[in-house]
């Protein structure tokens, strides 16, 4: 007999040995108190979809104010906090939360470990969230407004908020404990509680990125907290960090938070680009081409986003030789970043493809977080950024690599995996109904802001000169769209988890390799009581 | 004593978990304490 262990074998073997459906049967006893990770990864996805349509419905008010030049819904002080809650509910309480909600499912079933290695301090992550979120959203029903001064609260105009500034300082702490919380437990699971041959290059890609994803955080939380603690300091106690007037300076700030800010970036699409590494080579039916080279690639992006942070400020007046080194070591990013498109595209090149909905969206991904990543190249010129700065042509380039870039992922994320967690297929004919509906009117509503910009149209302002007019109603009625479209998705995804009839099998796609995929769709509570034996024939990059 | 080799490997590998856990959150606050000390001293 062999000595390695097929991949049918570890299948077999799981389901002889688990027998771990032990669910605490309390309402409280199995949400509030859990410790198991598929549901703290349940109640993080549910989270994050709540925090997506709220910030969904701010981006709503946005674009029906945009509708047309003037002032027609909302006073322009309550236009800026909601462009400044948008941002930081999609930030920190839409993508990031949907992010480690997915690693939370599939990092220990992806490693072969029962559970995440800290779980007590898993349920303390995510439970923290909730009331950070509250906290935030109740400064918009204070006297004293929500924050209005956009996510990168820039001083001195940041200092103008109210007393309500405290609150939002104290939930932004609160959100960086979570996520620091988080990553430590992503990093202890990782590194301790891997299966027997389950070594570092044979992890999947989406634990590899997640793995690199939590450094970032660990490295660049706490420095965002402390770029607030010292605004908070400045509002309430009178020290003058960025005060010019006290002797301070304003455009310290924009370093510290940009030295935070654009790793931050990264945060939010690293895992990205680990899903769509686990989406093309199922239904290209084919091993991920360069593997080695893709970890080795998120490995030199997430180094480069430490050095690249002025290019978000070049019109502040740096020093020539400055700008310069910054530009440079931002176009660098293009070379990793080009070796994962390339491989994606390798990938795909002559295999059997097929188009499921995970994977109409994971190309969804590569199209247009190229176009994202491209105009980003363009923003990296020191020069031509001096005309792009702060106009519509920035909000453009971010949102293409978010939008289409992050959520296609999380969306694509969702319907590859769902069925695994739920046991339930989806329905594909409207699965692809969201795709296309999706795949159009993010592109109405996002490809004109690049126009809007170049035509020189300033971002966070309620009213524009009437030139800007129809590209702004173009755009806004992509947005309607595309909003509409997403109660598509929560429809579908609804359907799956309470009212499909259509079981899925323990593969659910025809043979994706993955130690989640050896196991029972859904899988037992308690899964990988006993570890599996990871053998080179399992990993899919390994054929 | 608990001869589960497997519990006891478990244990054994939450152990290690725990001192990891323990180096990152140092060096998180280390980081925090590190840019607000040299904001106020490096000046």
């Amino acid at each position: 007999m062999s000595t390695e262990t097929t991949y049918t074998d570890v299948n077999e073997t799981h389901d002889e040995h688990d027998h771990g459906d032990h669910k605490p049967t309390g309402f409280l006893d199995r949400w509030l108190f859990t410790t198991n990770h598929k549901d703290i990864g349940t109640l993080y996805l549910i989270f994050s979809l709540t925090m997506f349509m709220t910030g969904g419905a701010m981006a709503m008010v946005i674009r029906a104010e945009l509708f047309m030049p003037g002032l027609q819904l909302v006073e322009p002080d309550f236009f800026n906090q909601m462009t400044t809650m948008h941002a930081l509910v999609m930030v920190f309480g839409a993508v990031m939360p949907a992010w480690v909600g997915f690693a939370n499912w599939l990092v220990p079933m992806m490693i072969g470990a029962p559970d995440m290695a800290l779980p007590r301090m898993n349920n303390w992550s995510f439970w923290i969230l909730p009331f950070a979120f509250t906290m935030l959203l109740s400064t918009l029903f204070m006297d004293s407004g929500g924050p209005a001064a956009g996510w990168t609260m820039y001083p001195p105009l940041v200092l103008q908020t109210g007393t309500s500034f405290a609150f939002v300082v104290f939930a932004i702490h609160m959100m960086g404990v979570s996520s620091i919380m988080g990553s430590i437990n992503i990093i202890a699971t990782i590194f301790n509680m891997r299966a027997p041959g389950m070594t570092l290059l044979r992890m999947p890609m989406f634990v590899w990125t997640w793995l690199i994803t939590a450094f970032l955080l660990i490295a660049v939380m706490p420095v965002l907290a402390g770029a607030v603690t010292m605004l908070l300091t400045d509002h309430f106690f009178a020290t003058n960090f960025f005060n010019a007037a006290g002797g301070g300076d304003p455009v310290m700030f924009q370093h510290i938070f940009w030295f935070f800010g654009h790793p931050e970036v990264y945060i939010l699409i690293l895992p990205a680009f680990g899903v769509i590494s686990e989406i093309l080579p199922t239904f290209s039916r084919k091993p991920l081409f360069g593997y080695s080279s893709m970890v080795y690639a998120t490995a030199t992006i997430a180094f480069l986003s430490f050095i690249v942070w002025a290019h978000h400020m070049f019109t502040v007046g740096m020093p020539l030789q400055g700008e310069l080194f910054f530009m440079y070591a931002t176009m660098l990013i293009s070379v990793p970043t080009g070796v994962k498109v390339f491989n994606w595209i390798s990938t795909m090149w002559q295999g059997s493809m097929t188009f499921e909905t995970p994977m109409l969206f994971a190309i969804g991904f590569v199209v247009l977080f190229t176009i994202g990543g491209l105009s980003g190249l363009m923003l990296a010129i020191t020069a031509a950024d001096f005309q792009y700065h702060d106009t519509y042509f920035v909000v453009a380039h971010f949102h293409y690599v978010l939008v289409p870039g992050s959520i296609f992922a999380l969306m694509a994320a969702t319907y590859y995996w769902l069925p695994k967690f739920t046991g339930n297929m989806y329905s594909e004919k409207w699965g692809k109904i969201h795709f296309w509906l999706s795949a159009i009117s993010v592109n109405v509503l996002f490809f004109p802001q690049h126009y809007l910009g170049l035509a020189g149209m300033p971002r966070r302002i309620p009213d524009y000169s009437p030139q800007f007019a129809d590209f702004n109603m173009i755009s806004s009625i992509g947005g309607f769209a595309f909003g509409a479209t997403q109660l598509i998705f929560v429809g579908v995804v609804w359907h799956c988890v309470f009212r499909s009839k259509v079981k899925a099998t323990a593969m659910v796609w025809e043979n994706p390799r993955g130690l989640e995929w050896t196991l029972e769709s859904p899988p037992a509570y308690h899964s990988f009581t006993t570890p599996p034996e990871v053998t080179h024939n399992m990993v899919r990059h390994a054929e | 004593m608990n001869n589960d080799p497997q519990a006891n490997e478990l244990k054994r590998k939450r152990a290690q978990a725990v001192r990891t856990a323990w180096v990152l959150g140092f060096i998180a606050v280390a980081i925090f304490v590190t840019f607000i000390g040299s904001a106020i001293f490096g000046r």
